[in-house]
């Protein structure tokens, strides 16, 4: 970036004033006319410096609004169409023989606790929770026979952020339960969150490729997924999230109560309370 | 000030001689002088309302999704460039702001006033742009405001204005010249 060289400026100016200050001060008439003919001089330069100034400033300011256009422009670009391209990985699945699945609920049906979770696939959080503590919360207590585990699809980051992602997974998560991988997938899924929103992680290709990699039925999937079959599904869950009164996701529940706090501990420590009772 | 007392004695030079119908500079000077502190206390205001937003972009947001419009502002794709989010452009832009703030109102380091002027025009002129473009973002794109974002951006518009009336009282058009 070439900088306007201010300190020569003021150098300028200083040269611009010492003859003048420094020159006839006579006071006789011929001293005044040259003076002010000196004056006028040093007015012109000072004009030119001015205008010389302003177009060194104007170049600069526009230098600068370019680089901040070039920034927009890459930033707008780069977010778009990226996440749709990258490629799933297969995160380690439960082991799917100690675990009873059925639908988007696992565990022992008859469990005398019920653990229900109520999430958006978009939501980092929730991703936060399926990643790092969900894990845990099977082997201790749904292998173990404790809980019933509960998925609630709350999706409500699509009317925040201009988008359908978060609605078009949850779809894509039911198709997947109705061939029996309901928790395979929404491993998936979390485990292969964008890093923005409705950014084209959860763009068709990706949930297709999701399915692919699991090994579902394909043509079933596709056809499930294309025709909206579990739309309504996901829009009544949505509903009911709503009359709950819920507000951020992951929002859990053991036993009708909501649990306060999204830690593991929190949620631990509202499931020993229920099964101490 | 060490360039400033040399750079009034040189204009009282200049007045005595360019104009000698020329009010007395003294006044809009000092007014002038105070400006830098200005800009240093916005920019501090402005550094906390974007270290603020840094915190939360790797906190609060990456632990719940709130129903809530700084949440759906910070995780648009519009809060990142190149995976950095844009309230680090913010804090830099801050720490950038109150330097060159500092260095005029209290003399630090090598370069002149005219220099650290434009260049805090510059960077302030940066800020303001692409925090106009958010604003645009939020208002029409994605449909939320965030309150912390328009502070920012105020902030920054505040900025601008004090910067810009620097510059062109100090740097390009001095007032004690007169044409």
């Amino acid at each position: 970036v070439a900088k306007p060289n201010p300190s020569r400026n003021v150098n300028q100016r200083t040269q611009v004033t010492a003859p003048a200050s420094g020159g006839a001060a006579s006071g006789s008439p011929a001293g005044a006319r040259a003076d002010s003919r000196r004056a006028q001089r040093v007015v012109a330069q000072r004009k030119a410096q001015r205008r010389k100034r302003l177009a060194t400033l104007g170049g600069f300011s526009a230098l600068t609004l370019l680089v901040v256009l070039a920034v927009i422009i890459y930033s707008t670009r780069d977010n778009t169409s990226s996440a749709s391209n990258q490629p799933i990985t297969l995160p380690s699945l439960y082991d799917s023989g100690s675990i009873q699945a059925n639908g988007e609920t696992m565990g022992d049906p008859n469990a005398k606790v019920v653990v229900q979770e109520w999430g958006d696939y978009q939501c980092p959080g929730c991703g936060q929770f399926a990643r790092g503590s969900e894990e845990q919360l099977v082997n201790d207590y749904v292998k173990t026979g404790k809980i019933r585990y509960e998925f609630h699809d709350f999706p409500f980051i699509d009317a925040r952020v201009n988008g359908s992602e978060s609605h078009d997974a949850a779809e894509a998560a039911a198709c997947a339960a109705d061939q029996g991988r309901f928790w395979d997938y929404h491993r998936t899924l979390y485990f292969n969150q964008a890093t923005n929103e409705n950014s084209g992680g959860f763009a068709d290709k990706r949930l297709q490729a999701a399915a692919q990699q699991l090994g579902l039925d394909m043509t079933t999937f596709n056809d499930c997924l294309s025709s909206g079959k579990h739309k309504n599904d996901v829009l009544d869950s949505y509903n009911q999230g709503v009359q709950l009164g819920i507000s951020q996701t992951p929002t859990f529940y053991v036993n009708g109560q909501m649990v306060n706090g999204i830690s593991y501990s929190a949620v631990q420590q509202a499931i020993n309370a229920a099964l101490g009772s | 000030m060490g360039s400033a007392t040399a750079r009034s004695s040189k204009r009282s030079t200049q007045r005595s001689v360019a104009s000698a119908s020329a009010p007395p500079a003294a006044a809009p000077d000092r007014w002038l002088s105070l400006l830098p502190l200005v800009v240093l206390v916005l920019g501090v205001l402005g550094l906390g309302v974007s270290g603020y937003l840094v915190y939360t972009h790797y906190h609060e947001s990456a632990l719940v999704c709130t129903i809530g419009s700084c949440h759906t502002v910070q995780t648009s794709k519009y809060a990142t460039v190149g995976g950095v989010p844009i309230a680090f452009f913010g804090v830099a832009m801050y720490l950038a702001l109150i330097a060159l703030a500092a260095a005029r109102r209290f003399h630090i380091g090598p370069f002149g006033y005219d220099t650290l002027t434009t260049l805090a025009f510059g960077t302030v002129l940066a800020g303001f742009a692409y925090s106009f473009f958010l604003t645009y973002v939020e208002l029409f794109v994605i449909d939320a405001i965030c309150q912390w974002c328009v502070s920012s951006a105020i902030i920054t518009t505040i900025i601008l204005a004090l910067e810009a009336t620097l510059l062109w009282k100090t740097v390009i058009a001095p007032s004690d010249v007169s044409y």
